[in-house]
């Protein structure tokens, strides 16, 4: 049987990660905020309200100033300037409502790029509107590197820490737990800056905190030197690869599955370092794999057996792919396919018999055909991390942007929080504080900072006063 | 897996479904996955890397280039990647209007904007333009 080649996790992480933002038309830096420095540059924004969506486009606003503050002597005054609700924008990849506001929305994109690098140590310093991507660009043009990186690299770094964003690897943390330092604007417009060496406290509550402490400027980071990776795609039956994953985890740099739904098969990625010099790109095939796995349930979604059997027929087991590059260009992906999706959190522990009871639910429906999504991620200390004392296992499940997504939350929450399940803050969940507050030992000290830090209430829109009990 | 493109690319499946009509056809034809060959053209390595380090002439356009389009045009991805011509043909075939419209709007995985909501439609005009130009 001839071997043929596969692509990675594209499989399909829907992805996709995630995604965008997606700005309609116009920013809308108000003139009184455009500083001198900037006063003559064309402008930036047409002063007509205009909608924002998310990626997955199930978040929708019309906010009625969008503001894109060039520096953050103009994040500090908008701040002091505005009144009201405040909610900043990053790449909008979140599937929560963590953005919308019908009052002011604050865009970080030109809040963009490298402050500094300390090499001795092996810190960068960047603006918090800089994306994932552009920022491991920066840092490999510098023989640099993050650490680890999440499936989808468009995210602004404010967004991505503030919301838990993570990759994969049984000893690698998810990227809030490189921070070290940070500025940030609190809503009454003064500038906060957070040391780890200073005030890890207070740095350990700013990790995480779903825009809610104030807007974050500058985030200064770990790294690492630059170093390639050898990705590799295989094929097990789910069995098998349930048996495997916990050894397979353990001894790979990154390790992940998706379970194919209603095939019997799982897809598996690892990634490790590599020191050969004959690199690799090629293209990935997760969309390939996604269409052929929407082309199955839309001709035999009725008939689940049948379905599973001419996957079986047609699945070839020896297909692999393998690509080795630098790192920032293997660990992530860009994801064409919109979808929704729910994430979750349980302990190592519980990964797979929560993802085992994830799988019999999601195979009961038969219109499903998203692979699901398993990855390891190492715990922290960040008070709402979602990975705050506990190593963990991420389960994801996704379905796609234009179909029922409702079942996400209502058949899946009850299994996960049957294994403790802690949410992806910006994956679809509808939990509230009596929920969140017995999964987080630091709560309630993250509340009383959030009230200190904003004690209006500038920062919470509708889904954040829900998360944080506030009426 | 085997791929369904795998002999007479990925349409003809379809057809031997329904003209064979029997499940047990599929068990040598159906193949998941694995094609990865829709675009006429796929960009090479060579196509990727050159194109991550294509900049807009002006500088101003290169900053929101770089801070926008690039995460998903200048890298293997399944957008258009700047400066390949195959991936740009159909597209340019459509007009500027329909690409800047697509633009402002968001069509499939490209977000409203492309990432750029400080853009104008000049702007973003001419990063469309330096996007789809052959190199």
């Amino acid at each position: 049987m001839s071997r043929r080649h596969l692509n990675r996790r594209q499989l399909l992480s829907g992805a996709a990660a995630l995604g965008l933002v997606d700005a309609l038309r116009g920013g809308t830096l108000a003139p009184w905020l455009v500083s001198e420095a900037h006063a003559q540059t064309p402008t930036r924004a047409p002063a007509a309200p205009r909608r924002w969506q998310n990626w997955s486009g199930l978040q929708q606003a019309t906010p009625a100033t969008w503001a894109t503050p060039a520096n953050e002597a103009e994040v500090q005054q908008l701040l002091r300037r505005t009144r009201g609700e405040v909610r900043a924008v990053g790449a909008g990849h979140s599937f929560t409502a963590l953005v919308p506001t019908d009052q002011t929305l604050v865009s970080l994109d030109r809040l963009h790029g490298l402050v500094a690098i300390d090499r001795a140590a092996m810190t960068v310093t960047a603006h918090a509107g800089t994306r994932i991507g552009a920022l491991a660009r920066a840092l490999d043009a510098q023989g640099l590197a993050l650490r680890n990186q999440p499936d989808v690299d468009v995210q602004t770094l404010a967004g991505a820490i503030a919301t838990g964003t993570h990759g994969t690897g049984a000893t690698l943390p998810a990227l809030h737990d490189e921070v070290v330092g940070m500025r940030l604007v609190r809503p009454d417009g003064e500038l906060v800056e957070i040391d780890a060496r200073r005030d890890p406290e207070l740095l350990a509550a700013a990790r995480v905190s779903l825009g809610s402490l104030g807007l974050v400027t500058r985030v200064t980071l770990r790294v690492v030197p630059a170093f390639h990776l050898a990705r590799h795609v295989w094929l097990m039956p789910v069995e098998q690869a349930l048996a495997e994953a916990p050894e397979l985890a353990q001894r790979h740099r990154h390790f992940e599955f998706y379970v194919l739904p209603f095939t019997g098969y799982a897809a598996c990625i690892r990634h490790d370092l590599y020191q050969g010099a004959d690199l690799a790109l090629p293209k990935s095939a997760d969309e390939d794999v996604l269409s052929d796995l929407k082309q199955l349930r839309d001709w035999l979604g009725r008939f689940p057996r049948l379905r599973r059997w001419v996957a079986q027929q047609a699945i070839d087991p020896q297909l692999t792919e393998s690509a080795r590059h630098r790192s920032h260009r293997l660990l992530s992906s860009v994801r064409p396919t919109r979808f929704q999706e729910t994430e979750w959190h349980v302990p190592r522990e519980q990964g797979l018999a929560c993802l085992r009871a994830v799988v019999d639910r999601l195979e009961q429906r038969n219109e499903a055909f998203f692979p699901l999504e398993f990855r390891f991620v190492r715990g922290d200390g960040a008070w709402l991390s979602p990975f705050h004392g506990r190593d963990s296992c991420s389960i994801a499940v996704h379905a796609a942007a234009d179909e029922a997504w409702a079942y996400l939350i209502d058949d899946f929450t009850p299994i996960f929080r049957a294994h403790q399940g802690r949410p992806h803050w910006g994956k679809l969940h509808r939990l509230g504080a009596a929920d969140l507050a017995p999964l987080y030992p630091r709560w309630a000290d993250f509340a009383a900072l959030r009230q200190r830090f904003d004690p209006q209430g500038r920062l919470l829109n509708a889904h954040l006063r829900q998360v944080f009990g506030i009426t | 897996m085997k791929s369904w493109c795998t002999a007479r690319g990925h349409r003809s499946l379809q057809r031997r479904w329904v003209a064979w009509g029997t499940v047990g056809a599929l068990a040598w034809s159906v193949g998941l996955s694995g094609c990865g060959e829709r675009a006429p053209v796929p960009p090479t390595d060579a196509d990727v890397l050159a194109a991550e380090r294509l900049r807009p002439a002006r500088p101003e356009l290169t900053a929101l280039y770089e801070r926008s389009c690039l995460a998903c045009h200048g890298v293997r991805s399944a957008a258009p990647l700047t400066g390949h011509a195959p991936s740009w043909q159909a597209r340019l075939q459509q007009g500027p209007d329909v690409l800047l419209a697509h633009t402002r709007e968001g069509l499939r995985g490209m977000p409203a904007m492309g990432l750029c909501p400080d853009c104008s439609d000049a702007e973003l005009q001419d990063l469309i333009t330096f996007m789809s130009t052959p190199r």
